[in-house]
């Protein structure tokens, strides 16, 4: 059987917002990355976003300053699926969100790839046995979901299939752990595995608090990043249960759920915005009035705070 | 309570409810642990829910896309108005988490000790009450 430490190259395959993180950070953790593509333009465009990414982990003191050109080194690019594949201990998938293109390059990389080689999927849409039935390996391959900046967000959920084998995932775990990730396993294949379940549970009910005029979008969302989201990026929904009291929560959850949104479609005041074509930031409006420079502030924002974050990680 | 602190109090209440009640559904029907389920959430989204909120993160992705993503998860969420037996056992069997030194996870004096430090880091250790204080 493989060990985490034997997977020293991976390939990746789509060098888009999510390919180009997903291989600086292998890179950077002294992995040799081949990322593939069908567009060269987009593949340099990967590397120079790539070195981009790695000055964020030096500045988060994630590696140091030589490492940012070392790490661009051990990428190497190119528009061949066979020489991408032909030697590689792992393969992650992250091409656009189409069933067809995904499993038309699963079942051209199972016959290409060494016979050990697991085969993963960042898809946050389809299930991995719906990409492992294009496979003759159906036990070696998974769903590994990384959330956007990947290089900067340290968590990926492990999807296990129906045929995806213990060893696939206890690869993938240590071989996670041992590039300085967290890895969460799902047991059990699931539409929105945890992260966007969680997004929406939490989205239905926001709306549902809009829609009942106990307060606005902009209200809601000081509240959450200046409480909730403060507490959930260091603790988990069950540990600040345990302190808060599982006899209070216990009450509360008798009081509430009862009280909580129960849509089973998109309410009126989102699908009112969608029609009239206020889409976020790509239209200028939402629930929010955006320009060029408040977009470019918020997504620096974002970032900066997610490199503050990182750094305590190290 | 003035007419903003009420406001505070719903939206966490109602939230905090909302975003464990799913929780709780995922580990009633095994799909993951209390441990891995936390593992993401201060890993991946808590991240994010510290800088922007809700409404402001989905408006990045756009909500044509939020309507290809969120509109089947919507069908799928749980809607249960009762508490899982995950947790009413745990509170039947008086593990009421650090007061009793066990809950989801089982609390050393260190561990708690260690929480502490990670609530006081985040700058909202006053929160940590949510709406029983």
């Amino acid at each position: 059987m493989t060990a985490p430490t034997d997977i020293k190259k991976v390939a990746v395959l789509g060098a888009g917002l999510m390919g180009h993180g997903i291989a600086l950070e292998l890179a950077a953790h002294h992995r040799s990355v081949h990322l593939y593509d069908v567009s060269e333009q987009l593949l340099h465009k990967a590397v120079n976003r790539a070195r981009v990414g790695l000055k964020a982990l030096n500045q988060a003191g994630l590696i140091s300053s030589d490492e940012i050109e070392t790490s661009i080194s051990r990428i190497s690019i190119s528009l061949d699926l066979s020489e991408t594949v032909e030697d590689t201990d792992l393969v992650i998938e992250a091409v656009s969100e189409n069933l067809d293109l995904k499993r038309s390059l699963f079942h051209k990389v199972d016959k290409i790839a060494p016979p050990n080689a697991v085969l993963v999927s960042n898809t946050s849409t389809f299930l991995p046995s719906a990409l492992a039935v294009a496979t003759q390996r159906p036990s070696q391959v998974a769903g590994v979901h990384y959330y956007n900046p990947p290089h900067l967000l340290p968590g990926v959920e492990i999807i296990k299939g129906p045929e995806t084998s213990n060893d696939t995932v206890e690869l993938l775990t240590g071989f996670y752990r041992s590039i300085g990730k967290s890895p969460a396993l799902i047991h059990k294949e699931i539409q929105g595995f945890i992260g966007n379940r969680l997004q929406v549970a939490l989205l239905r009910e926001a709306m549902s608090i809009v829609r009942d005029g106990h307060a606005t979008a902009p209200e809601i969302d000081q509240v959450v990043r200046s409480r909730m989201g403060k507490l959930l990026s260091v603790a988990g929904p069950f540990e600040l249960a345990d302190n808060q009291g599982l006899d209070s929560v216990l009450a509360l959850a008798e009081s509430e759920f009862p009280l909580l949104a129960k849509d089973r479609s998109l309410p009126g005041i989102l699908m009112d915005k969608i029609h009239a074509g206020d889409l976020g930031v790509k239209t200028g409006r939402g629930f929010y009035d955006w320009t060029v420079e408040s977009i470019e502030a918020w997504r620096k924002n974002m970032a900066d705070s997610l490199i503050d974050m990182a750094t305590h990680d190290r | 309570m003035s007419q903003n602190k009420q406001m505070v109090s719903l939206i966490e209440t109602k939230l905090q409810a909302a975003l464990f009640r799913e929780c709780l559904a995922l580990v009633e029907d095994g799909i993951a642990s209390p441990e891995d389920i936390d593992t993401v959430v201060k890993n991946t989204i808590g991240r994010r829910l510290a800088v922007g909120g809700p409404f402001e993160i989905w408006e990045q992705i756009g909500w044509d896309l939020v309507q290809t993503i969120a509109g089947e998860l919507f069908k799928e969420i749980s809607n249960s108005e009762e508490p899982m037996d995950v947790l009413i056992s745990r509170v039947d069997s008086g593990q009421l988490g650090v007061e009793t030194g066990s809950g989801f996870y089982g609390w050393s004096k260190e561990d708690i000790v260690e929480i502490r430090q990670r609530f006081h880091r985040s700058g909202a250790e006053d929160s940590v009450g949510g709406v029983h204080q």
